[in-house]
């Protein structure tokens, strides 16, 4: 382990510390080795040593940032969890005197609203998510396409502004409509945020390139539902997701509009929060504050593994990497061969690439056309 | 058109003088477009009309406006003047899209959501076609393009050539009037676009296609056209035959020629 980090910081004192060993050419070399795939620089290492202390360097620091990464994540979230658990913790010590459920049976036991709490948050977070969402997209396109200043003026507007302040203006509208102090009121101050950054998040996914795919669609025979379902809708599922978690997130965590709105009578997770907050109750705290945190946590980890698994059935494998019509397997056995791409009707073998080391080549019988072809070994 | 049935005609040699008169009828008509994006005019009074089962080529440097054309043809874009008729029916500028009209980009977008076998049935499946008769329709596709062995595969595993074949094959699926071809095959190398040629005259005798074909290599415009036209800065030169194209110093075609024979003769 101590070899791994004494190579690692001299990796970075060549890097970093100025008029340290290596050029800038070989500096810049370093770091695009470090940027690109493995596979695509293996024709740059000319001894298997080098090669090998390359793949350690790299083993090396991606641990690194890993470990730091999880500190982090230990460090916040273990002192909320150690307070949640802990009772009697007197000043010198490091931990808690005791640490069981028992603070969690009372706060659970005596519910004290949480439950609609908990409930009236997810819905009124839900309600925002889907809403802000569906017409943030459609609100985007317009504004895409909109050359007026005035509109993109009005968009930004809501982001210049401190939620706070904004609460406080439409205090005096939603009183005289008779809004104050309800779900919806609030719901409906909350979308105006959401919706705001909706819409400049959606503007820019509009692109030339959905355009076409739409257009294709209309031009084999489409109609409005068949262009949304397979032109935009594949394109925009990625963004889609992540804007429905932040505007979700926006909502659940907000704190501001809901005290000035809600005017007490709008009881959410955030406003337990702080009235055990102000009551100084640490364990209630910090037990309200995991209640918090759950959704999100649990949102990241869903829409994640569902965005990985779209991921891993629309984008090529690892293993199909090496296959011989993949763009990456192009770059790399030209990589090592130095030879002039051969036709795609091929099947995208390199052309002169010799059978010892790139088992696909020109010549190659159909039978073998979509036989692996391996990186060499060194 | 339809013509009265003659005292002592028979019926067949009715129906034979209607299908003569549906080969005399031009399939589209367009007549005096034109086009400007401000105080540029992008087209400039084209006109020409396309019979049946004919294959026109339009030559051109790159922004000439051929593009232009085609999407107008299309409906993807309205023009500032002028009608276009298909089948004698006036086509409407204000339609998002010209029904039988199918358009054909330079790039071949295949839908990455969906397999080979998918995208080629696209239009089919939009059409609701049964599932028995899909299967089949693109299976024979498949077959004729040669992707039989890839039909599982997504965009991102074939190669340019091959997304090209997908592309055509699905717009010739979709059984249109009118082919529209906006340099499909440009950013192939020599022995794909010569490949892909070949295929395209093979499935337009098969499925008797009416198409236009848009493109500024010369030796591929001899290849594909049964008709000849030229365009420059939005104006469209219609050629009577293949010797008068060829002739044309325009086209660039005697300027090519010569150096291939003074190439030839130095050798």
């Amino acid at each position: 382990m101590f070899d791994l980090l004494q190579l690692g910081l001299k990796r970075a004192a060549k890097w970093f510390v100025p008029g340290g060993r290596g050029s800038w050419r070989t500096k810049a070399k370093l770091g695009r080795s470090l940027a690109l795939p493995i596979e695509s620089r293996v024709g740059s290492f000319h001894s298997a040593d080098r090669l090998k202390r390359f793949r350690w360097a790299r083993f090396v620091w991606a641990r690194l940032v890993w470990a730091s990464f999880c500190l982090m994540l230990v460090i916040s979230y273990g002192l909320l969890v150690i307070l949640s658990l802990g009772s009697g913790w007197s000043f010198p010590n490091l931990l808690p005197d005791r640490m069981d459920f028992a603070p969690w049976r009372h706060f659970l036991g005596n519910r004290d609203g949480l439950i609609t709490a908990f409930s009236s948050s997810l819905f009124m977070s839900l309600c925002v998510s889907m809403a802000s969402t569906s017409l943030g997209l459609v609100a985007g396109r317009a504004l895409r396409s909109c050359t007026t200043f005035v509109w993109w003026l009005i968009a930004y507007l809501p982001f210049v502004l401190s939620p706070l302040i904004v609460g406080i203006c439409l205090y005096d509208i939603q009183v005289r409509l008779g809004l104050v102090s309800t779900y919806l009121g609030v719901i409906l101050a909350q979308f105006l945020f959401a919706f705001a950054f909706a819409t400049i998040f959606f503007c820019e996914m509009w692109n030339p390139r959905i355009d076409r795919a739409e257009q294709l669609v209309k031009t084999l025979g489409g109609g409005t539902w068949a262009v949304w379902k397979h032109a935009i809708l594949p394109q925009a599922k990625g963004l889609l997701a992540a804007c429905a978690i932040q505007t979700a997130l926006f909502s659940w965590l907000d704190f501001g509009l809901v005290s000035v709105l809600g005017g007490g009578n709008v009881n959410t997770i955030t406003v337990r929060l702080f009235a055990y907050i102000r009551e100084a109750s640490v364990n209630q705290a910090a037990q309200s504050g995991i209640v918090l945190l759950i959704p999100p946590v649990a949102g990241c980890v869903i829409t994640g593994a569902l965005l990985f698994r779209s991921r891993l059935r629309s984008e090529p494998k690892a293993s199909d990497r090496l296959k011989p019509n993949c763009p990456q397997f192009k770059g790399s056995c030209l990589q090592f061969k130095g030879e002039s791409e051969a036709p795609a009707e091929l099947g995208g073998y390199s052309a002169g690439a010799s059978p010892s080391r790139c088992c696909g080549s020109a010549g190659a019988s159909p039978s073998r056309k979509n036989s692996f072809c391996r990186a060499p070994k060194s | 058109m339809r013509q009265e049935l003659l005292p002592g005609a028979s019926p067949d040699s009715s129906i034979q003088q209607a299908s003569k008169d549906t080969a005399l009828t031009p399939l589209l008509s367009a007549c005096g477009i034109s086009q400007a994006y401000g105080r540029i005019e992008v087209l400039n009074d084209v006109s020409f009309q396309l019979m049946p089962n004919e294959t026109m080529v339009i030559l051109g440097e790159s922004g000439c406006g051929k593009t232009t054309l085609l999407r107008v043809l299309a409906g993807l874009q309205p023009a500032s003047a002028g009608e276009v008729k298909l089948k004698n029916q006036l086509l409407s500028f204000k339609n998002t899209r010209n029904p039988g009209i199918v358009y054909l980009d330079q790039e071949a977008m295949l839908f990455e959501h969906l397999d080979v076998f998918e995208n080629v049935g696209f239009a089919l499946r939009l059409a609701k076609k049964p599932q028995l008769e899909v299967e089949q329709k693109v299976l024979e596709m498949l077959v004729a393009v040669g992707l039989e062995e890839h039909r599982a595969k997504r965009s991102w595993q074939l190669s340019g050539g091959q997304k090209q074949r997908v592309a055509f094959a699905r717009a010739v699926l979709a059984h249109p009037q009118l082919l529209l071809l906006d340099e499909p095959f440009c950013s192939l190398d020599g022995r794909g676009r010569t490949s892909m040629q070949d295929l395209f005259l093979s499935l337009r005798t098969r499925f008797s296609m009416t198409c236009i074909f848009v493109t500024h290599d010369v030796k591929e415009a001899l290849v594909v056209g049964d008709r000849f036209s030229h365009m420059s800065a939005g104006k469209l030169r219609l050629y009577h035959d293949r010797s008068e194209f060829m002739r044309d110093e325009a086209t660039g075609i005697p300027e090519e020629m010569s150096f291939w024979q003074q190439t030839r003769s130095e050798s």
